[in-house]
């Protein structure tokens, strides 16, 4: 039977291949994405008479098996040119025309009402947050929320009918679009609350949308976030009555960004063969004429991902006296460009000489995870250590 | 430690074949024992000591029933060991199984009345402790039966209960029919041929289709509230677990029948094309096939069986499947999924004539539509969402729209699974060749694999198989197997 040698050596093959890869360290394709990894559990009787020992064990080989690169980019990719999907709820989802959504912006848009921040919850958040931009503005610092849209709602038609549900209103507009980005800008603007309207920016601007927001990206462009440092800027005049210089955003076509490029983060999470990106390169942004770092305002950001862009964008133009984040109000102060961190608890002299005596507080408004804790929870503590206004 | 997990597949398995095929074949038990207590410890290492304690009562307890029964004198202490062999295992399946689940009921009772509740700290179940209790009962009730004689060795006991292919979820194995193979086999090219093809199509039966089509169904039953059940919605999800449950199990089932036929063994078919059975009765000679035997064996025929009168076999029919219903879990899903079955095979075994005269095609119709709903009791999370689900099935609409995204409840490869996985499981009644195609859960593979013109054709597509089966854990994990938590 000449097809038992054969097959017992194709059955080998790929049964061993793992093992073998890792005994050779045979080297593997990256893979986009991973979490921090699990590490071997300490060889002991104790441990090893434990279930827990044998669970972390499995999960290590599982993390570091052989081949598993070159494994997933293989069934990625069968999935993705057969299907022209990924993995169900998997971050990165296929749209129209190949533009990628986060899986989260899909269900956000089509969120219903039920699961969606109550209007009471809504106007709590917009109170605190009004009273702390009075109460800086007396102090002549300004706090400027930004409100950051979902990538749905700049690409709605490019969502498949598959990924949107359809609405129950009359006149077809999501229930997060009414309770969410209605709700909010009405009430901020009830309460007098000077604040960014990123999405009006974003998709009012003269601006093609792939320009301020890429097909393959989560979040906005460096171009995007540079109109939207742009327009905190101008706000941050209106609050404190300091004038700033313009703030120019040219794109410099002679730079271009390879596939690391956050512009491409859902493309790289796919972990997939074969698709290109839609633009080769992705011009950087500069900023002509200005420069006069030592001048201008302290810049502080509190928020998610979509405000590392900023803060760079921020940073590179030299305009800012200094810029801190605060990723997620985790307590961590990253200082751009540098990458410095400073770790400090709340109240601590410390996070107090981290977080006090800044110029301009922005604060992402991400309205897919609004309210977020992050926000809830910092407008809570530096509020009430603030104190009094004078 | 499952079958379909990336652990098992690419370490144990190699680990352990090398060592069994190249141990010399009187140290070949040995190692298979070795090899079948790291395979249980490896998940569940509390639980070892326990099982190794009730392998060695029995093995006494075996010896002493067949040398006691030999004589009129002694056949009343026989009984009585074998009463208490019995009374032990199913009082460890009770502690074990069903005390958390009493003492909830309990609690809920009193605590309507008033009473404060039971203290009382969550049991952990022991994996594969139904299995292993229907197994060591049958073999006292075998040796007290005279149909088996008690193991020369421990060591054959030993493997006998923990032998790893079979140890955590089935099937279940009758000492009297290992007896033989345990004391003389040996693995031959053709058997280990046989077994890498089967335990392929297994892994992939389990991971390409079962956990594709589990998709559907989990979104449906895990997140969908009652209001927003539409016909459609609520036949997807109860049509795409009656596949999910097949190939999970029968995958399952193939896996172990090909690890043990790449040791040597023989074990008997799990499965035959449930499917296509044209009656509940005959889906039950199809379905889980070792329980069902089982259960005839040693609960139907003890309690009387047909012996008595008509009215007393009914109801020994039902009792049969009630308790099915139970061992599957401590839930009243489960009791009313066995209740239901059981009231159908009743009524069939009542109107036997007038369900002679349905036609084939509409028998295999309404036998289908009984499984899915019935399998809607065995998934449901709770009575109340069965009966949601059933509302809906018969076409009361949702009130509410859908709250989750068709894209996510509906992947496209989850529907192609589905289509995969009702050919697979249809097709071959009305094209018999087809038969050949899914013959994983036939007894007829070992033929079709030495002599097969397409042997290479079906060896190289087990091969296939493997890697996408591997390929497929990497990218999207793998779905815990149903019966492991029985």
């Amino acid at each position: 039977m000449p097809c038992f040698p054969l097959s017992w050596i194709g059955f080998g093959a790929v049964i061993l291949a793992p093992l073998f890869a890792i005994l050779c360290r045979a080297p593997d394709m990256q893979i986009f994405g991973v979490m921090p990894g699990v590490t071997w559990p300490e060889l002991s009787w104790r441990n090893v008479a434990s279930e827990h020992y044998a669970h972390t064990a499995t999960d290590v080989f599982e993390q570091h098996m052989g081949l598993r690169g070159v494994y997933t980019h293989l069934g990625n990719s069968v999935r993705y040119h057969a299907f022209g999907e990924t993995r169900p709820s998997y971050g990165p989802q296929v749209g129209q025309g190949g533009v990628l959504f986060h899986s989260e912006d899909l269900i956000f848009y089509s969120q219903k009402k039920a699961l969606l921040p109550s209007t009471n919850e809504l106007n709590e958040n917009v109170k605190t947050l009004a009273k702390l931009q009075r109460d800086l503005a007396q102090r002549g610092q300004a706090l400027v929320p930004v409100l950051t849209p979902g990538k749905a709602a700049l690409y709605p038609s490019q969502m498949k009918p598959s990924q949107r549900l359809d609405s129950a209103r009359a006149d077809g507009r999501p229930e997060s679009d009414v309770w969410v980005y209605d709700a909010l800008t009405s009430a901020l603007e009830a309460a007098g609350v000077r604040y960014v309207d990123a999405r009006a920016l974003l998709t009012r601007g003269p601006y093609p949308v792939e320009r301020v927001w890429g097909r393959e990206g989560r979040h906005w462009t460096h171009f995007g976030a540079c109109i939207v440092v742009r327009d905190v800027r101008v706000k941050y005049t209106e609050v404190t009555q300091k004038p700033l210089a313009d703030y120019p955003c040219v794109l410099d076509a002679s730079s271009s960004q390879d596939m690391l490029h956050s512009d491409y983060d859902l493309l790289r999470l796919m972990n997939v063969w074969g698709v290109p990106p839609h633009s080769a390169s992705e011009p950087n942004v500069v900023h002509p004429g200005i420069g006069a770092g030592a001048t201008g305002p302290s810049l502080f950001t509190i928020g998610t991902s979509f405000f590392e862009t900023l803060a760079w964008d921020a940073a590179y133009s030299q305009s800012f006296r200094s810029v801190q984040m605060n990723y997620y109000n985790r307590r961590i102060f990253h200082v751009f460009p540098e990458g410095e961190a400073l770790v400090a608890l709340p109240h601590s002299e410390a996070w107090r000489a981290a977080t006090h005596g800044k110029d301009l507080y922005v604060l992402d408004m991400f309205e897919v995870y609004f309210p977020g804790a992050y926000m809830k929870e910092f407008l809570t503590e530096f509020g009430a250590d603030m104190g009094p206004p004078p | 430690m499952p079958f379909s997990s990336l652990f098992f597949l690419h370490v144990f398995l190699p680990v352990f074949l090398l060592a069994y095929w190249l141990a010399p074949r009187r140290y070949a038990n040995l190692t298979a024992l070795v090899g079948s207590l790291l395979f249980y410890a490896w998940g569940a290492p509390q639980f070892l000591p326990v099982l190794c304690v009730l392998a060695l009562v029995d093995y006494q307890l075996g010896h002493a029933i067949a040398r006691w029964r030999e004589h009129e004198l002694t056949r009343g202490r026989a009984k009585a060991a074998l009463t208490a062999g019995i009374c032990m295992h199913l009082g460890m399946l009770a502690y074990f199984k069903y005390s958390n689940f009493f003492v909830g009921e309990v609690n809920r009772a009193i605590g309507r009345v008033g009473h404060a509740s039971i203290a009382w700290t969550q049991v952990v179940l022991p994996i594969g402790i139904s299995f292993i209790t229907f197994e060591e009962v049958s073999y006292l009730t075998d040796v007290y039966r005279g149909d088996a004689k008690p193991p020369a060795k421990f060591t054959h006991y030993a493997l006998f209960l923990t032998l790893f292919p079979h140890a955590i979820a089935g099937p279940i194995f009758r000492w009297k029919d290992l007896q033989s193979q345990l004391m003389d086999r040996s693995a031959s090219r053709v058997s280990i041929q046989r077994g890498f093809e089967r335990f392929a199509m297994g892994l992939g039966k389990k991971v390409l289709l079962a956990d594709s089509v589990a998709i559907i169904a989990d979104n449906c039953f895990n997140y969908l509230p009652a209001s927003q059940l539409s016909p459609g919605l609520a036949w997807s999800a109860a049509v795409a677990y009656t596949l999910q449950i097949y190939f999970d199990f029968s995958g399952y089932s193939d896996m172990a029948i090909g690890l043990g036929a790449m040791m040597g063994f023989r074990f008997k078919e799990n499965f035959r094309q449930p499917y296509l059975a044209s009656t509940l009765t005959e889906f039950w000679q199809r379905w889980h096939i070792s329980l069902s035997s089982w259960l005839r064996d040693y609960l139907y025929v003890p309690l009387g069986g047909n012996r008595r009168s008509p009215r007393r076999a009914l109801l020994n029919v039902f009792l049969v499947f009630a308790i099915s219903g139970l061992w599957h879990g401590p839930a009243w899903t489960f009791v009313a999924w066995g209740a239901f079955h059981g009231i159908v095979v009743v009524l069939e075994r009542r109107f036997v004539s007038l369900r002679a005269r349905v036609p084939a095609g509409l028998g295999h119709a309404l036998t289908l539509l009984l499984v899915v709903c019935g399998w809607v009791f065995f998934r449901a999370n709770s009575l109340g969402q069965a009966w949601a689900f059933l509302r809906a099935m018969v076409g009361f609409r949702a009130a509410e729209s859908l709250g989750i995204l068709p894209a996510f409840i509906f992947p496209r490869v989850a529907l192609l699974a589905g289509a995969v996985g009702l050919a697979v499981a249809l097709l071959p009644r009305w094209w018999p060749a087809a038969r050949m195609a899914s013959a994983a859960d036939e007894a007829n593979t070992a033929e079709l694999s030495a002599t097969s013109k397409y042997a290479a054709l079906r060896a190289g597509g087990c091969v296939v198989l493997l890697l996408a089966s591997s390929v497929h854990m990497v990218c999207s994990g793998t779905t815990p197997l149903i019966y492991f938590k029985f």
